[in-house]
């Protein structure tokens, strides 16, 4: 129960819903998890995108020779359309072939693995140049803000 | 001639690749040979985000070339080694030949 309520309250603390002053926290079994919202929320969310993406690709999928379409969504997330359509082509030209060897649910199974240890790499290369472009907005804003200050 | 900027291991197995596939260098093949040149299992994610840095960094180039039935209508992106890279590359292998002979010196590793 006590687990429930801490990933509920830190998903709600996402948009500040439940701000960390909120009586909610307060009580002793939450105080001591209260700083550690910040990973647990963006980490239950994960998990149940993975899950729904998992579980709705198996419906998706079945009868059809094409790789689980939201596996490949995933990457479409982080990569930008051209590159991630000749990064998915790669992978369909190997999915077809272990399909073919082994059968589609050891095939699937092999896409889904692909994707997500690749998801991982994809997702920190665009955060770092996000922060970068948001680096350089800060540093433009900064000189902006002393040449009129 | 030396530059400034240093490769990182992996970055060195991928231009390897590139120089080792030639022509037939494309995302899927590059991942082959860089899985058999590190002797290990590595996410083609990981290959095509280093390719990016690589080609922003002048030592790679790439292209798309004609959509294929067997990739469900995509585009193959081949990548080449720019002659930049060649000399980054050549400069690595040189410096990790230097520490081979200086372990050769000693007899080698303990």
């Amino acid at each position: 129960m006590t687990a429930f309520k801490i990933i509920w309250l830190s998903i709600l603390s996402i948009p500040e819903f439940v701000r960390p002053e909120n009586s909610l926290w307060q009580t002793d079994e939450l105080k001591g998890v209260k700083p550690l919202r910040f990973v647990l929320a963006p980490v239950v969310l994960l998990i149940a995108i993975f899950a729904v993406l998992v579980v709705t690709s198996r419906r998706n999928t079945s009868g059809s020779v094409h790789p689980p379409l939201n596996a490949a969504f995933l990457l479409y997330l982080f990569y930008d359309a051209k590159n991630c359509d000749a990064l998915v082509g790669d992978l369909e030209e190997r999915y077809r072939i272990i399909r073919k060897r082994f059968g589609a649910r050891r095939a699937n199974f092999w896409y889904w693995t692909q994707v997500i240890r690749s998801v991982g790499p994809i997702a920190w290369a665009a955060t770092k140049k996000l922060l970068k472009a948001a680096s350089g907005v800060a540093a433009a804003l900064e000189i902006w803000r002393r040449i009129r200050g | 001639m030396a530059t400034n900027d240093s490769l990182g291991t992996f970055e060195q197995i991928i231009l390897t690749s590139l120089v080792l596939l030639g022509e037939n260098a494309y995302g899927a093949t590059v991942h082959e040979k860089v899985e058999e040149l590190a002797e290990g299992s590595r996410s083609i994610g990981s290959v095509y985000t280093t390719l990016d840095r690589l080609e922003q960094k002048g030592y790679v180039k790439s292209w798309f070339g004609d959509p294929t039935p067997e990739r469900g209508g995509r585009a193959k992106r081949f990548f080449k080694i720019t002659a930049v890279g060649q000399r980054v590359l050549q400069q690595a292998m040189k410096v990790a030949d230097n520490m081979v002979t200086g372990l050769r010196e000693i007899g080698g590793l303990a």
